[in-house]
């Protein structure tokens, strides 16, 4: 060979080994599956290495509370929210609880006070359950918003910082109706000790969650607020149309009436079936009702006070059933204004003579009222006919019948 | 470096010369090229081939877990939670979605129970926006519960399949049908079921007709009293009498079990035959009431009349003693203090003085207006006031006897608690 020929071939033999080198270093062979793979999971220091692929499968031995956070975690994996997590994981427990409670009714044959104690031992098993099956930090997320449902009911925003407070002093509450519970379930608390620091606890509660929110958003909460009242005063006087003017006259006589009104139930609060306090609301009632009705005129008023009434809404609703028309629905809800104030104010009437010390006839009074309730609903019979009368009646539309009055005025028991 | 190669390429830079290199030249860095190019080369196939023929390995990976919520390990826990982690989210549908979450527990073993209370759940949930806009008005609240009732069979029913939805159904049903359940043949309980949907349906429609105002609530429940009626003539023709009546707890021996708890409960234990007697007293009493009507003008009288006579029965079966402990017992105030007999600074002695004390001043209040009445019926002029006077003089003393016995601060106790239901001075009608 000669030495051109070598020069030739070492060229040549460059090139192929260029080519070779190239085609090796772009080449990515086919690796087989990696079939097992072991992850160690860094948040459980004891967790046992898991083989990824395979699937996992519902733990049928375990206890309910495992098998429950089992489902919750394979949910959680298929980006489940955890407000759903939480429904299902209270679905669950209420399945169960609803079982164990008719086992136990069965057992003690309905038994009152071993379903108050199955009761109490439910609600205070509650969190410890749901914490179990949605983790440390899925429970509160779902208790804070159960917190805020009732704290805030929406109509208030509250920062973080707030949020957490609310949270904590909502916590000691709930403990705290608990510890009460159980005192009395266990004797070491009367009935009337309970009552007694229940509402202690309920006003330390309102209070500390006033001392956070302020006055002014407190009130907003409790929809006590002048924006509140307004907006209920619009709904229920949306019928009669007021101008602005008189709506801010409305307004401030129901804010009057709401007023008093408060003061009054505050007083009477240990005598809720007194006279006085029935006498007081009426006259209460009446008071604002007349200042509406200056405010409104007569007509619109009327419309109003109509429109209100159960009895009329009810023989609109089922007009067409009841074969009534706009008339004959005036003509029976007129009835039985004129019924109801005739016989209250023939009570008043008694009333005011017994308490002026005057002798009496209570069985008297008592027949006069139930003549007159006959007279009113043979009246009304008569212009109805016997088939809408009854149908009418079966609805309960008439509500014609006062209760007896006793020798101390109040109705008996 | 050295030799020629560096020589030759300092003549190329100099400049002075040539600058085409040797031929010699070329040839030896051509020569050292392949050497080169050789051990590139073998290098590349044995890196490459030996990666292609390697085994397959187990690969350890240590992972954290990093989610919004931190999920534990559980049993058979899944072993990583991020990659299915969108597609709940990504599928728009409420059904595919519910349908996709079932196929996938179904797929684990997850038992139809446990998918159909997650399915169930996860419907109640898309219904939430449509209550809360209804905020707190009644008739809407009513017309979306309808709507929803109306569409849980078929939701079900989407997210279950046919069968998964039919097993939960009928156990749900059959479920609802018995307080307390019997064995049935399958034939039976397809039976029972399909009266139970027959049922369903017909409340369904009566709910549809109660938000559409298209019957009155009158109508309504005298149509839910004939479905009903129908609905458990229907459960008697499949059971017989005797598994219809332990389904529906009524029964003699779940009775019997009741009376005789109560009887136990209350300090009583009697024997078989008193028992047995006692058990026929209270069978009787409760026929008996049933066919009282309480519209009756009478009817106070007549129950009362029926109650008296049946605890004259208990007393003559148990003895004086005996049904004097289990009055004793079953009374409300009685049991309150026995309950709270420390915190009141009671002992039984006068937890049986305070007993006695108010039985003594109501039987005194009942004698007195029962008399008079008695002498109203009669046409005798009676002053209702005077009696009440009366009654009012009864209820101070008594208050004054047991305040001194007690001594106030246990008397205000029990008072703070109710336990002296003193009965108002009243005229009857």
């Amino acid at each position: 060979m000669n030495s051109n020929f070598l020069r030739r071939s070492s060229f040549v033999l460059n090139v192929v080994l260029a080519g070779a080198a190239i085609a090796l270093a772009s080449y990515q062979p086919q690796r087989p599956p990696v079939t097992a793979s072991v992850k160690i999971v860094e948040e459980t220091p004891a967790a046992t290495p898991v083989l990824v692929p395979q699937a996992p499968h519902f733990p049928e031995t375990a206890s309910a509370s495992d098998k429950r956070r089992w489902l919750v975690d394979q949910l959680r994996a298929m980006g489940v929210p955890n407000k759903i997590l939480a429904r299902v994981v209270w679905a669950d427990l209420d399945k169960g609880w609803t079982k164990h409670a008719t086992e136990i009714a069965l057992e003690y044959h309905g038994d009152p006070d071993a379903m108050a104690a199955l009761q109490l031992e439910t609600d205070k098993s509650k969190d410890a359950e749901m914490r179990a099956a949605l983790g440390e930090e899925g429970f509160l997320q779902w208790d804070h918003q159960n917190m805020l449902r009732e704290v805030s009911q929406t109509k208030i925003e509250l920062t973080p910082a707030e949020t957490d407070q609310a949270y904590d002093l909502w916590k000691k509450r709930q403990q705290r109706q608990l510890d009460l519970q159980q005192a009395q379930m266990n004797a070491t608390m009367d009935p009337a000790d309970v009552a007694d620091a229940t509402e202690k606890a309920e006003a330390e509660y309102a209070q500390q969650i006033k001392a956070m929110l302020g006055d002014e958003r407190y009130a907003k909460l409790q929809q006590t607020d002048d924006a509140s009242a307004a907006a209920d005063l619009r709904q229920n006087v949306a019928k009669a149309n007021p101008s602005d003017s008189q709506f801010q006259t409305l307004l401030k006589a129901q804010q009057q009436w709401n007023e008093q009104r408060a003061a009054l139930d505050q007083q009477f609060q240990n005598d809720p079936t007194s006279t006085a306090y029935a006498d007081q609301i009426k006259a209460l009632d009446a008071a604002r009702n007349q200042q509406y009705r200056q405010v409104l005129g007569d007509d619109a008023f009327a419309a109003m006070q109509k429109q209100q009434d159960p009895g009329y809404v009810q023989m609109k609703k089922y007009e067409s059933l009841w074969n009534l028309d706009d008339n004959s629905i005036d003509s029976v809800y007129g009835a039985m204004q004129y019924y109801q104030k005739a016989a209250q104010d023939y009570q008043a009437q008694a009333r005011a003579l017994a308490a002026g010390g005057q002798n009496v006839d209570w069985d008297g009074v008592n027949k006069n009222l139930q003549t007159f309730a006959v007279q009113t609903e043979q009246s009304l019979e008569k212009f109805l006919g016997a088939d809408r009368f009854n149908r009418m009646a079966q609805n309960g539309v008439f509500q014609i019948g006062l209760p007896d009055m006793t020798g101390h005025g109040k109705p008996k028991q | 470096m050295s030799g020629d190669i560096s020589r030759g390429l300092i003549v190329r830079s100099t400049g002075n010369y040539n600058l085409v290199m040797s031929s010699a030249f070329r040839h030896q860095a051509s020569l050292v090229l392949n050497i080169v190019l050789t051990v590139v080369v073998g290098l590349f196939a044995v890196h490459k081939l030996a990666r292609a023929s390697a085994p397959p390995t187990v690969q350890v990976v240590h992972e954290t877990i990093s989610n919004n919520i931190t999920p534990r390990v559980s049993p058979n826990a899944p072993p990583a939670i991020s990659p299915p982690a969108s597609r709940y989210s990504n599928i728009a549908s409420a059904a595919e979605r519910r349908r996709w979450i079932i196929d996938e527990l179904r797929a684990m073993g997850v038992p139809n129970d446990t998918l159909a209370l997650v399915a169930r759940v996860d419907f109640e949930v898309t219904w939430e926006s449509r209550f809360a806009a209804c905020g707190v008005d009644r008739n809407k609240l009513a017309a979306v519960q309808l709507d929803m009732d109306l569409n849980k069979d078929a939701e079900m029913r989407a997210a279950l399949g046919e069968d998964g939805f039919k097993r939960w159904d009928v156990k749900n049903m059959l479920w609802e049908a018995m307080s307390t359940a019997v064995a049935v043949t399958p034939s039976e309980s397809d039976a029972i079921y399909a009266s139970k949907k027959k049922l369903q349906q017909r409340e369904l429609e009566l709910e549809q007709a109660k938000v559409n105002g298209t019957m009155d609530d009158a109508a309504i429940n005298d149509a839910e009293d004939k479905v009903y009626s129908e609905y458990n003539q229907q459960l008697k023709a499949v059971l017989g009498d005797e598994r219809y009546a332990k389904s529906q707890q009524l029964d003699d021996a779940f009775s019997a079990g009741n009376l005789r708890y109560t009887l136990a409960k209350n300090g009583v234990n009697p024997d078989d035959a008193q028992f047995q007697q006692l058990f026929k007293v209270e069978q009787d009493w409760n026929r008996a009431q049933l066919k009282l009507d309480p519209t009756s003008p009478d009817y106070s009288a007549q129950l009362k009349a029926l109650n008296d006579a049946h605890d004259q029965q208990y007393q003559q079966v148990l003895g004086a003693d005996a049904y004097a402990t289990f009055q004793k017992e079953q009374d409300p105030g009685y049991t309150q203090m026995k309950k709270y007999e420390t915190l009141w600074g009671l002992d039984d002695t006068k937890a049986d003085y305070v007993y006695n004390t108010m039985k003594s001043y109501e039987k005194s209040v009942q004698d007195l207006q029962a008399g008079t009445s008695a002498l109203q019926a009669q046409g005798q002029n009676v002053d209702w006031d005077g009696v009440n006077k009366r009654v009012q003089q009864l209820t101070d003393q008594t208050g004054q006897t047991l305040q001194n016995y007690l001594g106030e601060d246990s008397f205000n106790k029990l008072q703070r608690n109710h336990l002296f239901l003193f009965k108002p001075a009243q005229s009857p009608r």
